[in-house]
Parts: structure tokens; sequence; C-alpha cells
């Protein structure tokens, strides 16, 4: 039977890859995220996930062993933050480009220096060529479940998954969240039947030197199961809507039908973008939000099809690329490009290194928003200037 | 069947095709290793050498798998791969980490020491060239004093003596330390056999000539060795638990360490600098001293060290 | 992976279409493709040496192959070779001088190799198995082999291994050579056992030479001594100088080659000097532990300590040294002989280097 726990963002996700029944856990401690990983030493501890917990001297010992122990087949689970992400860079493209299904949770943490523990979408977003697929959850129960899901697609498109999730927002926050029945997630997410696995009596060589004769293909079949995948998605998350009553979607749509002005969010304050976006329209504003669950496969039809014939949109983004724009910015932006009549997106950067987003934040960027004129591909909201 | 010199295994788990350079005691140190593991094994090997010596990406030169993986990564994926197999009820696979001097006594140190520290069940191996090979023979902390590499020019020889990572793996206190070398096969069988045998983390100190990197002939490399051992640049010796010190071998006769220098082009320079050979000489005598006393620790004796001509 | 590409074969992967490659960067064959002998600029060749004490022998036994056979533990074999050349290893193993021994690469390292022992101890196998050496194609031609000193008896043994049918006649074999007379019956009758027809009289020259394709004789002046052909081409003349037994019975057998030439219709040549022979440094020492010397072997166990110090200088003993240090694991250990795999071997010289023996060689790569 499925049951109801009050739980932190952190430990919903120790809770998936208990649900997900991981075999091999790796995990070097770091501000926020830590509380993930020691609640599955416990329940490791405690025999009730029969798992490895292998505790490494660093993020990037984390992935490899997650690599190594992922390429022998086992479902291998581990969980980061901002500079452990950023250590374990390489190692993340040597899971993609060895199709490694490996499931990780990043707790969104700005970059130092200077030194930040606070939530921002820097860290992972940096991450965008690794070849890894990239889930933005909202609440702890999608921290829960996007475990699971993730697992499922990375093991049918042999591609490795981020959860995201923001740090203390969710990581820290307490909120009711649903446990599902073991049974019914193991019929949803079966062992592990791993295509390519290292083991004795097979002697393969597994990622040895590619000359220029055949690198191009294997790079060509990754960016095909990233194509894939996105079919994948909507197909794993319509069976667990069904299985387990959820209405998740690659990018979900909130008072989208008759809106003009579209706000684009991601991520935790996607609740208050929510919560803005329903007291407007209490008001008359025809106002709507898209939430941005998947970055990675990037979700362009759906973009395209939400987007299209609004009269303004804008994107909210937590983050930046230093001389460019807000990240998700840019991605939307370049996914409207063929959409005729074009739509005017403007770009908001805000709440970088923890701060606040309110329900007044959002308001304010819907009014400057109708207000504009020209299209600005950055505007500041809440810096001191 | 007869091999008058050898007891060796005739398996054959190095398969010829290999693109090792002529005379390389690295694919010579595998071809050894192999026959003393057997095939229930699974290899991590991290950039070295050994990433081009396997073969293209098509191909493969050994009857046991394989897993290519990051230049510091070594220890750790082999403890994944071996978390991963013993997850799906294959935890009596050997995992081997195999990797060169660089990836070992430089980049991969940190996650060496974790996996040692954590006395992860696995063989960890370095084949010791003494300097990065791959790349073109950039100097390494495995490089010895006095040696010409790319980045340490005659002109100014590397200065600094090779990082004694031995005893670092000691300080670990793991069940096992040994050093080896192809030249000496019968001894190196013997200590793969053995660390075999045992459960944690298990290192082996390979000396590996190169003969590109070391400017000598090809057919030279497994003499440099046996030299490198009979001058006691290279003790044969295993070290169990941190803490039992056993020196396998004394060549009876003294051998100038001149005779192993000349060998090779990479010292080539020193004989113009006579005080830097003596400060080899002293640094030779000085390690051989300290092994002879920690023997002597653990034996009360040193009688019991093997001292043949012709050691096995 | 599918049970075919479990077997390791040298098929190249062909890669049309991305379909061809799987997702995950693995491989799909082995690198027996790589036929890196194409590498190769000298290759390694087994071929026998020639060693000092075969150089310095007189009648030129393969003392190392002897020594080799008698170690591998096939003492019968080791005899046979011994009596390929010497036909009375039981009396050189008191008269000969052993300049074998003076020889002996082994000298500068501790000692020589007791040769003359092992080889009168190996010899007299044969005498304790009554076996005798091989036979090349009977001629069917006959010659009288007459005299009584050590080159004419060995004239005879030898004319009869070359296949020809001899008919021997002596009143008093070995005379002047102080043996005893079980001595001289033991060695007489090996070779009435061996097919060689004892007459025990003195025939008149020219009723031999009458009577016999050709005739060995000591009496008379030796005209020839590389030959010991004389101006009557059927006559050979052969006698003992006494500085050396095992000359003097190596006398015996040039005679008895010359003969057999002539009856064979080939030209008479004489010896060519052998190939030099592998010298002290070509040894590899460091595969050698300095052993004592035995100076008397009684036993085979004596016999096979005593031969596992040769140096076996340029034969081939299946040390397995080139098996064992090849890192391209291109030699192969077949009949207890390394086989190189030209198809991958490098050429790096590793295995002529490490041969102790100097038994393997390089030799440049044509074209």
């Amino acid at each position: 039977m499925s049951f109801k726990k009050v739980l932190t963002g952190n430990h919903a996700v120790s809770y998936g890859a208990t649900s997900a029944r991981v075999q091999v856990i790796s995990a070097y401690p770091i501000t926020p995220q830590t509380t993930i990983v020691e609640l599955l030493s416990e329940i490791v501890a405690e025999g009730k996930l029969d798992a490895i917990f292998v505790n490494v001297e660093s993020e990037h010992s984390a992935m490899s062993a997650c690599i190594g122990a992922s390429a022998a087949g086992a479902r291998a689970f581990t969980a980061t933050s901002a500079q452990g992400l950023a250590l374990m860079h390489e190692m993340l493209h040597w899971a993609a480009g060895a199709r490694l299904p490996i499931v990780m949770a990043n707790v969104n943490r700005a970059m130092a220096p200077p030194w930040s523990i606070w939530t921002e979408q820097n860290d992972s977003l940096s991450q965008r060529d690794t070849g890894w697929m990239q889930f933005y959850v909202e609440s702890n129960q999608e921290a829960y479940d996007y475990v699971i899901l993730a697992y499922k697609v990375a093991e049918k498109v042999l591609l490795p998954a981020m959860l995201v999730l923001d740090a203390f927002v969710l990581s820290h926050t307490s909120e009711p969240v649903e446990i599902y029945d073991q049974d019914k997630v193991d019929e949803f997410l079966p062992p592990y039947e791993p295509k390519y696995a290292i083991e004795p009596g097979k002697p393969i060589s597994y990622g040895a030197l590619s000359k220029p004769d055949t690198y191009m293909e294997f790079r060509y079949k990754i960016q095909r199961s990233m194509e894939e995948a996105v079919k994948v998605i909507e197909e794993e998350t319509a069976k667990f809507n069904e299985m387990f009553g959820r209405n998740y979607g690659i990018v979900e749509p909130y008072m989208m039908d008759d809106a003009d002005y579209v706000i684009v969010s991601s991520g935790a304050m996607t609740s208050t973008v929510r919560a803005a976006v329903h007291e407007m329209r209490e008001e008359g504003k025809k106002v709507g939000l898209l939430k941005m669950k998947t970055f990675r496969p990037f979700p362009f039809e759906k973009v395209r099809e939400y987007l299209s014939g609004r009269k303004k949109v804008a994107v909210l983004d937590r983050n930046i690329s230093f001389g460019h724009h807000g990240i998700f910015y840019e991605e939307i932006k370049s996914a409207m490009y063929s959409v005729e009549p074009r739509v005017p997106i403007h770009g908001y950067i805000l709440g970088l290194g923890g701060r606040d987003v309110t329900k007044q934040d959002i308001k304010e960027i819907y009014d400057d928003l109708i207000k504009r004129e020209e299209i600005s591909e950055i505007i500041w909201k809440g810096v001191k200037l | 069947m007869i091999m008058r010199n050898w007891t060796v295994p005739m398996e054959e788990n190095l398969l010829e095709g290999h693109v090792a350079c002529q005379g390389c005691l690295g694919a010579l140190a595998m071809r050894l290793m192999l026959k003393g593991l057997g095939t229930n094994v699974a290899i991590a090997i991290p950039a070295c050498c050994w990433t081009i010596i396997s073969g293209d990406v098509l191909y493969h030169a050994l009857k046991v798998p394989v897993f290519h993986t990051a230049f510091e990564t070594a220890a750790i994926t082999a403890t994944g791969i071996k978390a991963g197999l013993t997850m799906r009820g294959k935890g009596d696979t050997t995992v081997l980490a195999w990797a060169g001097d660089g990836g070992t006594f430089d980049i991969g140190l940190q996650a060496i020491s974790g996996a040692a520290e954590r006395n992860e069940d696995i063989i960890y191996a370095v084949y010791d060239n003494e300097a990065y090979m791959n790349t073109g023979i950039q100097r390494s902390s495995a490089t010895p004093y006095g040696a010409w590499t790319t980045t340490t020019p005659a002109k100014r020889p590397e200065d600094k003596p090779k990082k004694d990572l031995v005893e670092i793996l000691a300080a670990h206190r793991i069940p096992y330390v040994a050093t080896v070398t192809p030249a000496y096969p019968e001894d190196f069988l013997r200590k793969v056999e053995k660390a075999k045998k045992i459960k944690g983390f298990r290192f082996f100190h390979i000396f590996a000539p190169c003969p590109p990197g070391w400017k000598m002939p090809s057919d030279y490399s497994v003499k440099a060795a046996r030299l490198a051992v009979q001058t006691k640049v290279f003790p044969l010796f295993e070290i169990e638990n941190g803490e039992r010190y056993t020196i396998n071998y004394e060549y009876p006769k003294d051998v100038p360490v001149e005779d192993y220098l000349k060998l090779q082009g990479r010292f080539k320079h020193l004989f113009k600098t006579p005080e830097k050979i003596e400060h080899i000489k002293e640094q030779v005598k000085k390690r051989w001293d300290y092994l002879v006393m920690r023997h002597k620790l653990t034996h009360g004796t040193t009688d019991n060290i093997i001292r043949k001509v012709f050691y096995k | 992976m599918s049970k075919e590409s479990l077997e390791f074969t040298d098929k190249i992967v062909r890669i049309e279409s991305e379909k061809d490659l799987p997702e995950a960067p693995i491989s799909q064959g082995f690198t027996l493709v790589n036929k890196t002998g194409s590498w190769r600029n000298v290759r390694p060749l087994l071929k026998e040496q020639n060693a000092p004490c075969q150089n310095a022998c007189p009648l030129k036994v393969w003392i190392q192959s002897f020594i080799d056979l008698l170690t591998r533990g096939k003492p019968e074999d080791a005899a046979l070779e011994i009596l390929k050349n010497n036909p009375f290893p039981l009396l050189t193993r008191r008269l000969c001088r052993a300049k074998c021994e003076i020889a002996c690469n082994r000298k500068k390292y501790d000692a020589p190799i007791s040769i003359r022992e092992l080889e009168g101890f190996t010899g007299s196998i044969a005498y304790d198995k009554n076996i005798y050496p091989e036979r090349e194609k009977p001629l069917s031609r006959k010659i009288a082999v007459t005299g009584n000193s050590e080159s004419i008896m060995s004239a005879a043994y030898f004319a009869y291994l070359f296949g020809l049918d001899v008919d021997l006649y002596t009143t008093s074999p070995f005379d002047g050579l102080g043996l005893s007379e079980e001595e001289v019956e033991r060695e007489i009758s090996r070779l009435r056992n061996m097919g060689i027809n004892i007459i025990a009289e003195g025939k008149k020259l020219e009723e031999l030479l009458d009577k016999y394709d050709a005739v060995i004789t000591d009496m008379g002046e030796v005209k020839d001594k590389l030959t010991f052909q004389t101006d009557n081409e059927k006559l050979y003349i052969v006698a003992p100088e006494r500085k050396d037994f095992s000359r003097d019975l190596y006398f015996g057998k040039r005679a008895a080659k010359s003969v057999y030439q002539y009856l064979k219709g080939e030209p008479i040549e004489k010896d060519a000097p052998p190939p030099r022979s592998v010298s002290f440094n070509n040894i590899v020492t460091d595969y050698f532990e300095p052993e004592e010397r035995i100076d008397t072997i009684n036993t085979m166990q004596e016999a096979i300590q005593e031969g596992n110090r040769c140096f076996s200088c340029g034969h081939c003993n299946s040390c397995g040294n080139c098996y064992v240090f090849c890192p391209d694991a291109a030699i192969s250990w077949i009949n207890d002989l390394p086989v190189v795999d030209y198809d991958y071997c490098k050429g790096c010289g590793i295995c002529v280097e490490e041969c102790p023996r100097s038994v393997l060689i390089l030799v440049p790569e044509r074209g």
C-alpha cells in the first residue's frame, strides 16, 4: 500500500532511490545535497535496500564509481550540488559517452566564488552538453517521482539522467509525499537488464580509442537517443500518470488555454509563479504559465505548441550565461525562431544565489512585460542597481 | 612439456596484434598479469599507453573485458565495477585497475588513496615506465632523479627523486603491496597468485621499461629491468598489512648503478656530471638500507633473502 | 554477445552505416586483425650455432645436443647422438684429451663442464642397453678395412654407418693402446653386432683390392692427411698419430667418408672448417647459477646435475626465455620449441637478447 510521509525534498529523493531499488550508491558530502545520501546510507545499513554504498573521497570519484557499477550492469545512483557537480563534469561526459543509465540528483546551488550554498541553476545548466537528460522538479513529490521516472527513461534510451531540485526551497523544506507500493513501482520499473554490461567471460573493450572513422557515428547515436527520449519521456510519463495518479508532462502548462501572456519558469520558483498567475487570473489578466520540466532533451515541439500565437512571453531564468542571456531564454528563443508570426520573448534574470522570488516579483514582471514595446533579451529583476 | 627456466601458466590471455611499441614491458606485464589472474577478471584502464595498446574501439586485445575510463579514475572505476558485479552475483570476479605511472603517481593518487583507505576489494597495478610516455615522454612524479624527458631536458634534467609510492600505499595499511617486473616473471606470477587469494586492496608496482621513452633499443627492455633489480634501483619486495616487509631477492654480486644507467639514452648526459651519479648511488643505497632494516624488523634476520644469480 | 564473437578471430569489422555500430562504444572484434608483423625490419630466427666444445672436438660430437637430450630425460637418444660421431665413447672417456673442456665457455664463468665424463657415462648407456646408431641407406658396395689401429676400427665403424658393407680384417684390434682384453672384446663385439663382418686374419693388399670395391688400411705411408686418398683411387691409407686419441678416431672417420664419397661417385673434398662458435660474450650468464663441477660421473643423477650446468651454447635446450619474455605473445611453444608467429612478431629483439645461448638470431627483413 502506498502511504504519505512528510519529507524534505532531499529525503523524497532518498525514498525515490529506494523505491527504484538502486544497487550501488556512491556519494560525497556537499551542502545542500548531503541529507539525500545520509538517509540512503541509513536505509542501506538497516537492510531496507539491497545496495552497496561507497563513501568516496570526491564527487569525481562518486560519479566514477557509478560509472563502473553501471558498466558492470548495476543500477547506480549518486547526488551532488554545485562545486561537486562541476568536479564531476568530466565524468558526466563519460557516463553519457559510455551510454550508462545512471541517475543523479543535483540540488541546485550557486557556484563559488563568492561562496554560496543557496539555489541557482548555473551548476546544472553548465552540464548542458554532457549528454545527460535533465529534469527540473517543482515539488518534493516530483523529486520522489522523478527518480523512478528518470531510471525508466534512462534505461530505455541508454543515457544518464539528472533530476534537479532547488537548494533549501525544496531540499530542506518538508512536504507530504506519497510513497508508492513497492510492487507497483517494480511493475513500472522492472530490474535493470543491461545491454552492454562488462562481465567476466565476455571479452569486450568498452570505450577504447575511436578514430575519426567511427567517433562521429557514436555521437550521432547519442543525439538520436536524445531525440527518441522525447517520445519515451512522453510515453513513460503517461504510463506513470496512469499508474500513480499524477499529471506530469515533458512540459507542464498552467492556465494556458486562452493566455495572451505566458511566463516560462522552471524548478521550485514555478510554484510561486503558479500562485501569482492564479491571482492575476482572478484579476482578469490573461496570463498563463509554462513549466519547463525537461531541459534535455529539449522539448521543442511542445514549447512551440504552447508558445505559438501568444502576444508576449517572459522567460524566467535563475541562471545566467555570462556574455549571453538567461539559459532557458536562449533555448526557448532558439526553439521559437522558426515560428511565424514571431512571438516577442523577453528574458528575466532573477533569484540568483538563492535570492527570494516572490509573487510580487512575478506580478511586476507581468506588468513590465505587457508594457515593453521592444524585445528585451536581458532584464535584471531584483538586482540592486 | 619442457620449459627449463620457467614454470608459468601457458594460458595466453593477451592476443596478438595489440599495438604496443616494440619491446614494451607494459604489454609484457599485462600478459603475465593475466597468465596469473586467468579470465574471471574485469579490468578498468584509465588514460595511459594501454588506452592505445588494447586497440581501436572496434577491436580488443584481451580475453577479458576492459572498461576504459578517465585518467584519474582507475581505482574508483574498478571499485564501481566490483560493486556492480557483486550486486549482480559476480562478486568472485577479480577486478583489476591497470594504470600507468602518470595515472597513479600523479593524477590518480587521490582516488587510489580513497580506494586503498576503504580497502576496496580490487587489485591496483601500475606499470611504471617513469614518465608520461603515451603523450610523448613528459616528466611524472615517477620519473627518477637525473632522467631526461621532454619536459626535463638534458640541460636541466629531473632534479627530484622518484616519489616513493609504495611507501604511501603501505601507509594505508592495505593487505598487500608488491614490487614486480617482467624481467622476473616467476616472482611476478607468484605474487599475482598470492594477491589473488587476498581480499582487500592489493597494489602492484610493476617496473616496465619503455624503449622509446628511455632512449634505448627495443631488445634491451628486459635487460634494463633485470639490471634495475640487480643494481637495487628497483628492489623486489612485498609489504603485508603495511608492516611486514620482505625483500624477495638480492643479486649476489655488486653491480654498479652505472651499468643500469648507461643502457639508456635518457641518462646519457649524467656521465658528464659524476656527482649526480654519486647522488643516485647514495639514494639507491639509502633506500636499500631502509628496506633491509624493515626486512630485519619483520624477519629478525636477512639470511632468508634469496641471493642467487638466476632468481625466478 | 553472440557465441561467434567470442571466438578470437582476425575478422575485420566493417562499418558501412551507423547501424553497424552498437549504441555503446564496445569492441566487435579482436586485435588479431592487426598484422603487426609488418612493423618488423628484423626477424628472430631459431638457428643452431656451433659451440666451442663442438668445434674443439676432433670428432665433432654435438656435445650441446647430447647433454640437452640427457638432461631432458632421454639418455638413449643422448647416447645415440654421441655415437653418431664418436664410435668408442667408453674409450674416449679414458683416452681423449678433452679439448672440448678447454674450449668450454663455462670455464670463464666457474668451471668447464665435465664433458668427457658426461660423454663416457652417457655413451655407456648404449652399451648397457645394446643400442646402435642408425645406419644410412645401404649402398650395396663392399669394402675391406684392414689393420689393428684405433683409426682402422673407427674407419670400419663409420664406413658401416655410411651404408657400406664392411669386412674388417684385424688380428690384434686396438693394438698398442694398452686396452684390457675385456675392453677390446667389448668394442669388437659391438662392431660385430652392428653388422660389421670381422675376420681375424691378415690378407694381402692386392688380394683385397681385387676383391673389394675399396680398401682402407693403416699399413703404408699416409699420403694425404686430410682425405687419406692414395694414387690408387680404391686405396685409402690412414694411420693414428698417437698424439690425440680422438683425433686418431677422426682420421678413421674421415677415411671412411672419403671411401663413401668415392663409391657414391661424389668428389672427395676435405672437411670445411666449422662455422664460428658462440663465444662467452654471447652467453647471458644471468640465467645460470654458479655451481660446482662434478669431476667424476657415476650416476644418472650426477650426469643430469652436471649436464644442467651446460650453457648449451648455440643449441636450443627449451629454456623458454623467448616465450616468456615476448611482449607480443607472438611466440608459441610447440614441441618444446619456440615457434615465432611472423604475422605478429614486431621484431623487438627481446627474444634474441634474452636467449642465453645465442640460438635465436636476428636477421634483416627482406624487402
